[in-house]
């Protein structure tokens, strides 16, 4: 009766270690943001960047764009963001070359070519600012959902990660995020995940 | 089985516990290194089903009794057993709806609980597991008229249990409540204590009853072939047993991916 238990025990033993097993082999990588599933192309953005070249969002495939809406004279939730993208491009190391920051500005009066590149070079040497006119900015605005007020201001903080296929992956709440969540999702995004 | 001799019945109730022990380490694993729920909920049903065959003997309510005499023994034997597995029935829907709630409030996320509290859990059930094991023991043992090996076994049970108890109550409560996990915190702190205190309210209870049944066996009232609070005392500590194989993966395991 013991041998009997002991074969079918083993038996159904054998059965669960072997689906574990499989488990474990065929692993795939979590991303810590909110993931959007499918993944869905990522709409484009044509605008003037911080020197004052022409920007598209389709050129940046091969890259992980991390696209922000904020602006220069914003107390706190661009700050924030941004110093937090800093903290972990200086994480990335030799990944960051990978990684493009982009803010597109929702103060155009204030936020001129120039007054972006000051602002962003500040945290970081490779992030872009961008602008235009009105109609290109609100329709990058229409595009990703932000709402924009007088001076600027709006309630959408939110990071939007564009991976190297240029397809809108995973989204993060800027002033928010863990850094090192942006460095582990980066990661993950540039092995092809 | 009743006519298996003593060691090879005890030697059963060992190979049954190793495998406990081995489907609980993999269920750890299986939690902290892959995180498939259902392959959680796989080992918890086969860690049940041993449970409930090898040491509840859950075959026995479907023992032949329509020849026998409503009078005999072996009768009322059997319509005690029913009585007592209607009443873990009962019970089972009290621990149903909890383990219920669990999954409508927090769906499959994690409760926010501390990597010491996972330790302290591993730790209990480890005790909880272990004290089934000496509860069979002892189970078999007066089965086969070994009074010691049932005082044995049954004391050992109680003093597991007590300390099953203790980790609840005194470690791993104080832990959870430093950690802000409290009974009023949020739907999380509410389910984590509901459904560990109930459960160990009930392996208090459980404790209750078998020194009641310690001390009786040991002034000689049970005997090999009259010993019905043995075994409802056994078989109602290892249904606590079961209901802590579900109660463990969906408080601590579920969400705990790494």
């Amino acid at each position: 009766m013991n041998r009997r238990l002991i074969s079918i025990g083993t038996a159904i033993l054998a059965v669960l270690l072997l689906a574990a097993g499989v488990l474990v082999a065929t692993r795939r990588p979590s991303l810590r943001g909110s993931v959007i599933n499918p993944p869905a192309p990522a709409a484009d953005i044509k605008l003037t960047d911080s020197n004052s070249q022409p920007f598209a969002l389709s050129a940046q495939r091969g890259k992980v764009v991390l696209l922000y809406f904020g602006y220069t004279n914003c107390p706190d939730e661009c700050p924030a963001t941004m110093a937090k993208l800093k903290l972990a491009m200086g994480t990335l190391g030799d990944l960051a070359q990978n990684v493009q920051v982009v803010m597109v500005t929702t103060d155009p009066a204030r936020d001129d070519p120039a007054q972006l590149k000051k602002w962003l070079t500040g945290f970081y040497p490779t992030f872009l600012g961008l602008t235009g006119t009105a109609d290109q900015l609100q329709q990058a605005y229409n595009a990703y959902g932000v709402v924009v007020e007088n001076g600027g201001e709006t309630h959408t903080t939110y990071l939007y990660v564009i991976d190297p296929k240029g397809n809108l992956r995973l989204t993060m709440v800027g002033p928010d995020m863990d850094p090192q969540d942006v460095v582990d999702d980066v990661q993950t995004l540039l092995k092809g995940y | 089985m009743e006519h298996a001799n003593k060691s090879d019945v005890l030697r059963q109730g060992v190979i049954v516990f190793v495998f406990l022990a081995l489907l609980t380490a993999l269920e750890f694993f299986v939690a902290v290194q892959i995180g498939a729920t259902v392959l959680l909920a796989l080992i918890a049903f086969v860690k049940v089903g041993l449970v409930m065959y090898y040491y509840m003997h859950i075959y026995r309510l479907n023992l032949q009794d329509q020849d026998l005499d409503r009078h005999s023994d072996q009768y009322k034997l059997g319509t005690s057993r029913i009585g007592l597995w209607l009443f873990l029935l009962s019970d089972a829907f009290i621990f149903g709806g909890l383990f219920v709630s669990r999954f409508n409030l927090l769906g499959l996320g994690p409760l926010p609980l501390s990597p010491d509290s996972q330790f302290i859990a591993v730790t209990i059930t480890s005790v909880l597991l272990l004290s089934s094991f000496f509860m069979n023991r002892a189970e078999v043992s007066m089965e086969h008229g070994d009074r010691r090996g049932f005082i044995v076994g049954i004391s050992l049970t109680i003093l597991l249990g007590l300390a099953f108890l203790a980790g609840v109550v005194v470690v791993e409560w104080p832990s959870a409540i430093s950690a802000g996990v409290t009974p009023s915190s949020n739907a999380a702190g509410a389910v984590f204590f509901v459904m560990t205190g109930m459960h160990a309210f009930h392996v208090l209870t459980g404790v209750i009853f078998l020194s009641i049944v310690l001390r009786n066996g040991s002034r000689g009232l049970y005997s090999a072939e009259k010993h019905w609070a043995v075994e409802s005392a056994a078989v109602y500590w290892h249904f606590v047993d079961v209901v802590w194989i579900f109660f463990y993966p969906a408080l601590y395991l579920i969400g705990k991916l790494i």
